[in-house]
């Protein structure tokens, strides 16, 4: 480690010159020139992806914003600012030298860890302490900056050990004493989506990154003994996995309980038939389907747009993901590389994840649909990680026309 | 230079290491996986579920975002034969309260609950227990309140949320739902007939029960959008399909024909201490038209579950049993809402003789010319009958048999006409069968058939005991014997109207059949003129039986029938029940109606149907008859006993006294001064206008107007002469009521004021005379 010290990156390089400083803002704008050098596909798929998802929030947020606030503009007016914000947020952060991440990732880790300490004496909301409630009013969750952090961590680790990730001192053990801090105080929270995505990024980067296969093999074997250990030690757990397991294989035995939001997902998306019942005309967000905007936005979706709409959504997360690593396979060093399949990665698995469950293919847990899903802290975040992989893409030797 | 080798990427941490081939297969295959598995089967699953599944879910999902509210039609009027309207539903409010949207808009419910239950007449307590649901949309505070109330609310409402205190606590929330509720104007009126429906609208007896089909229409529905809290979407999301209203109907029962009725029903029931019910019918014997049909006791069809016979509900309510209480009270109620006209049975006694006489002449098994001597008995093999005449009625031919109603003769006709004979007349006159009278919960008559009818069945049957028939079945057969041999049926619905008032269908006479022939029922008709008309009777050479029934003016016929009770005889308990009934025609000689008067039971001073049900047939006939058109046609005698109307008698001036003298003088009254005479009238009694028999004496004041009283004598048990001297020596006039026949056997049976009663000179008492000599 004190080796690594001494190589690290000089960020006065990276950045430009800040002898001549501009007077005004369109000065300012002038040299920044926000689109020189921004991959123009990808920035075009995330943007298109954002507008769709605006629509969609306010489509499916208008009746119940009204019925709860009287005000049917109450989520999207919300939604629209940090989209605006974090827009601007991804064009400063695309001309940052992402190099920068290199020397913060550790700093970066800490102050995670410190969040998801914090969050742990944060009042509950819905029997979790997920959320960090701001003194200036709105609530965000440290697991968003949790993934990032991993995704950057990560990256500078298996940047260092480029060499040596074959070996388990290198390739494996680190990463699992990082899993092994955030994925405790997530199990706190407790917050079991959020842990899962989290192991699903950091696996998927050690598995790109290079660890040995053979250690995802140890892995999976350790599971399966550890799943068997579990119900021989506790049997009960098995009746209780067996009773949540229930309303996933069959939501209508509870269809009024646990069952119901599954149910009225799976109403609205059968509604929407081959092309929808058209934008904005969803019924099941009339309150049957509980907070339509959030987790189950993807369902309205369905049922407005249909089949050809849900195609569409899904091949713009495809695009995106193929973008992203067409950007990352010509980036111009390993550590921008594996933060944009990170990032890509991410967004991917999560929108697999979420579209999983709003169509009952896995147990109902609390995944959102990258920029469909109502939400600001997460859209914000969201477009500064795109930032940090347009950053990256600037030097990367992908054509970006 | 340190600076120009990092940036070219070469020496540093980050750009030493360049993305090696490795990342690109595994990023490559990792994103291979992610699309083809993880986007492949997520895409699948929503085929499945738009195209596997979708018609399903669909169906499941439109099911709950559907709100189908049912558009109640209007249920029908039942109109009388003038179309004044007897049953009507009027629009009342059920008021409904959310306290959910209360809760969320900040209502003040106490407020709410006091100023509700002062509005509705309810505890602000059960109110408020309402209220506090607060997860509740729907909570019924009150059903079916009337406009005024309704229209309270909502005064209230939009006074108070047009005050200040609205702008943080607004009254929301209070719903005004429109709901139906059945109005029967007329209370009782022919309750039994008509009946009443349940608080949901659907008809539970009577007419109301047997055309509520008709009555009732067809719903229609609103198909509207709704969140999933209830709320309804906008109105592009709706479609309706309006209701149906239920058709009306129009009865050929006569409001006012129903009105008298039921007046001389009441008044005799009540008079007589009818035990079991009484019944009167007015048929029109020609169509089957049913003008009016009464039971009495009658009960509220507006308060059809308070009882009205009042000992009876306090006996019910002293049940210290729940179950048995309410047992009771549920028996006591069907009983009571029972239609005695087509719902009971009852032993016709001699009015069945009619059917008896008719079969016989028709079948030609008996002659006019037939005799039969009485002996005040008759034994059919080991039974004995008697007759009602003890002594004996000597011997009888055909008419004076029917006047007297003499059993053994009956008894005779029947055995000469043997069972075969008899029951086909019995299959004919339709006793074997229901009338099918348009009015719920007709039951059909018990009579022996022909197979069980050995003799002493057919002796029996032949006087009118043994077989129990339906009042309807019974003036329906009556006027068949007396209408030229038509058996008609009887109906009440004349004409089935839709809302808009168009004649949907309109109800044509349906003769049967022809049971006996033209001139046989035309002698009927002259042998029945000839029990009520005693000139008639004289000329046929009896005492007419049934002078109780005539009416002044009109040529009536009709027939007795005082029976005794089987099911009390059977239970050899009290042999001295009887049922009093008479069924009377008019006119005579070309009838249009008749009338059937049926007392269950009574106690009074007589059992006879004669003189207890026939002054009940003849004051409804004396109303009917002129109200349906029928001139009257007085004989002189009747003429000379016509009231007169007492004119104003009061004098001013010289030598004016002679001039009230001429006028009473001229009407036949003679009078009665108190005071000096030849002086100026100053009051008189009765006073001018008032309807008084002609001989009757007027008293004239001359000198002071205040009356002068004396004590009503005791007439009953006194001959008619008897009771007029009486009267006339205490300077009171004299109505006389019941049989017109005189002679020692005719004796006052009442007197409409008691004995002792202090009253003033020249009070009409009403005394009602029988023939002690007649025992039918």
């Amino acid at each position: 480690m004190a080796d690594m010290a001494k190589k690290r990156y000089k960020m006065k390089s990276a950045a430009p010159s800040l002898g001549r400083r501009p007077k005004t803002l369109r000065g300012l704008l002038a040299q920044v020139k926000p689109l020189s050098g921004i991959d123009v596909p990808f920035v075009t798929i995330v943007l298109v992806m954002v507008a769709f998802g605006l629509v969609m929030v306010f489509s499916a947020s208008y009746a119940s914003a009204y019925y709860r606030f009287g005000d049917s503009m109450t989520y999207i007016r919300k939604q629209v600012f940090f989209a605006v914000l974090g827009i601007i947020a991804m064009f400063i952060i695309a001309h940052i030298d992402y190099r920068r991440l290199y020397k913060w990732a550790f700093g970066i880790m800490v102050v995670t860890v410190l969040l998801l300490v914090i969050v742990l004496f944060m009042r509950p909301i819905s029997n979790a302490r997920r959320w960090i409630i701001l003194p200036v009013g709105g609530t965000f969750q440290p697991s968003e900056i949790a993934k990032f952090a991993i995704i950057v961590l990560f990256a500078r680790l298996m940047t260092a050990n480029a060499n040596r990730m074959k070996e388990f001192r290198y390739g494996v053990l680190p990463f699992l004493t990082i899993f092994a801090v955030v994925v405790t105080l997530m199990l706190l929270e407790p917050h079991l989506s959020g842990t899962v995505l989290i192991l699903t990024i950091g696996l998927t980067m050690m598995f790109v990154g290079g660890t040995s296969l053979i250690w995802f093999g140890v892995a999976v074997g350790g599971l399966a003994a550890a799943i068997v250990g579990v119900i021989v030690m506790f049997p009960d757990l098995v009746w209780y996995a067996e009773s949540r397991l229930q309303y996933w294989i069959d939501p209508f035995s509870d269809a009024l309980g646990k069952g119901h939001q599954t149910i009225q997902s799976m109403y609205a998306i059968s509604s929407g038939g081959l092309f929808g019942v058209g934008i904005g005309n969803s019924a099941q967000k009339y309150l049957y389907l509980p907070e339509p905007q959030n987790d189950f936005i993807f369902a309205i979706l369905c049922e407005e747009l249909g089949f050809v709409g849900a195609l569409i959504v899904i091949f713009l997360f495809i695009a995106l993901l193929v973008r992203g690593l067409q950007i990352a396979f010509k980036a111009a060093d390993r550590f921008g590389s594996l933060i944009v399949i990170g990032v890509v990665t991410q967004i991917t698995v999560q929108a697999i994840l979420n579209i999983a469950v709003v169509t009952n293919t896995i147990p109902n847990t609390g995944i959102s649909l990258p920029f469909f899903s109502y939400g600001g802290t997460s859209l914000f975040m969201l477009l500064c990680e795109i930032g940090v992989v347009l950053s990256v893409a600037r030097r990367s030797g992908v054509d970006k026309t | 230079m340190k600076d120009r080798r990092e940036k070219s990427g070469n020496a540093d941490g980050v750009s030493r290491h360049a993305v090696s081939q490795s990342i690109r297969m595994r990023a490559a295959f990792l994103a291979g996986a992610l699309i083809l598995v993880g986007f492949g089967v997520v895409i699948g699953r929503i085929a499945y579920l738009q195209f596997v599944k979708g018609e399903e879910y669909r169906a499941n999902a439109a099911a709950q975002q559907l709100a189908d509210t049912e558009i109640t039609p209007k249920r029908g009027t039942i109109y009388d034969a003038n179309m004044n309207e007897i049953a009507r539903s009027v629009t009342v409010w059920n008021v409904v309260v959310s306290p959910k949207a209360m809760e969320e808009a900040g209502t003040n419910i106490n407020q709410v609950a006091i100023q509700l239950a002062e509005i509705l007449d309810i505890t602000s307590e059960e109110i408020m227990e309402k209220l506090m649901k607060t997860d509740s949309s729907y909570q019924i505070v009150k059903k079916k309140v009337e406009m005024p109330v309704a229209n309270e609310i909502r005064q209230w409402m939009s006074d108070y949320n047009a005050t200040e205190a609205a702008e943080t606590s607004p009254i929301v929330g209070i719903t005004l739902e429109e709901d139906s509720k059945r109005y029967y104007p007329y209370g009782s009126f022919a309750s039994h007939l008509i009946g009443f429906t349940s608080s949901d609208g659907y008809g539970l007896t009577g007419l109301e029960l047997y055309y509520n089909d008709t009555l009732e229409g067809t719903a229609g529905r609103v198909i509207t959008a709704q969140t999933a809290q209830g709320d309804l979407l906008e109105e592009e999301y709706s479609v309706e399909y309006p209701a149906q209203d239920g058709n009306s109907l129009v009865l050929t029962i006569d409001q006012n024909i129903q009105s008298l009725t039921e007046k001389y029903l009441r008044a005799a029931v009540k008079e007589h201490n009818v035990a079991n019910r009484g019944v009167a019918i007015v048929m029109n014997v020609n169509t089957g038209a049913i003008l009016a049909m009464a039971t009495m006791p009658d009960y509220d069809l507006m308060d059809p579950y308070t009882l009205n016979d009042e000992a009876l509900a306090n006996e019910i309510n002293a049940i210290v049993d729940e179950t048995e209480r309410s047992e009771a009270r549920v028996k006591a109620q069907n009983e009571m809402w029972r239609n005695k006209a087509v719902s009971e049975v009852y032993e016709p006694g001699s009015v069945f003789k009619v059917v008896t006489a008719s079969a016989a002449l028709d079948s030609g098994s008996a002659t006019l010319d037939t005799t039969h001597t009485c002996v005040g008995s008759e034994k059919v093999l080991d039974t004995t009958f008697r007759c009602a005449e003890t002594a004996g009625h000597g011997t009888l031919n055909f008419a004076a048999a029917i006047n007297y109603s003499c059993n053994p003769y009956y008894i005779n006709l029947g055995l000469t006409m043997g069972a075969h004979t008899f029951c086909s007349y019995l299959q004919s006159f339709g006793f074997y069968e229901k009338t099918g009278i348009d009015a719920a919960s007709e039951v059909k008559s018990v009579v022996v058939s022909e197979e069980n009818m050995g003799s002493v069945a057919l002796a029996s049957s032949a006087f009118g005991q043994t077989s129990t028939v339906t009042p309807i079945e019974m003036i329906t057969a009556f006027s068949a014997a007396v209408n030229g041999g038509k058996l008609v049926q009887p109906y009440v619905v004349q004409t089935v109207l839709d809302s808009e008032g168009n004649v949907v269908s309109e109800h044509e006479t349906v003769v049967k059949r022809q049971v006996i022939s033209e001139e046989v029922s035309e002698t009927i008709r002259y042998l029945l003129e000839g029990t009520v008309d005693k000139e008639l009777g004289a000329s046929l050479g009896y005492t007419s039986h049934n002078t109780a029934a005539k009416v002044d003016g009109y040529r009536v016929g009709g027939k007795s029938g005082t029976s005794q009770k089987q099911s009390v005889k059977e239970g050899n308990e009290d042999d001295s029940l009887r049922i009093a009934s008479f069924c009377g025609f008019a006119p005579a000689d070309d009838p249009e109606i008749a009338v059937l008067v049926v007392l269950d039971e009574p106690h009074s001073w007589s059992e006879y149907g004669g003189s207890l049900a026939g002054p009940v047939v003849s004051s409804i006939l004396g109303e009917a008859l002129p109200y349906l058109g029928f001139e009257p046609q007085y004989t002189e005698e009747e003429l000379a006993n016509r009231d007169v109307t007492v004119p104003t008698l009061a004098t001013e001036g010289e030598n004016e006294f002679s001039k009230a003298q001429r006028k009473l003088n001229d009407l036949g009254l003679s009078f009665y001064v108190v005071g000096e005479e030849g002086a100026n009238v100053v009051a008189q009694f009765p006073e001018a206008g008032t309807k008084v028999s002609r001989d009757s004496t007027i008293i004239l004041y001359t000198g002071s107007t205040e009356q002068t009283m004396t004590a009503v004598p005791n007439l009953v048990g006194l001959t008619l002469s008897q009771v007029q001297n009486t009267l006339e020596s205490k300077h009171l006039n004299l109505r006389i009521e019941g049989t017109d026949s005189t002679g020692s056997s005719v004796v006052a049976a009442t007197q409409d004021i008691a004995e002792g009663t202090e009253v003033a000179l020249g009070t009409v008492i009403t005394v009602t005379f029988h023939d002690t000599s007649v025992t039918d």
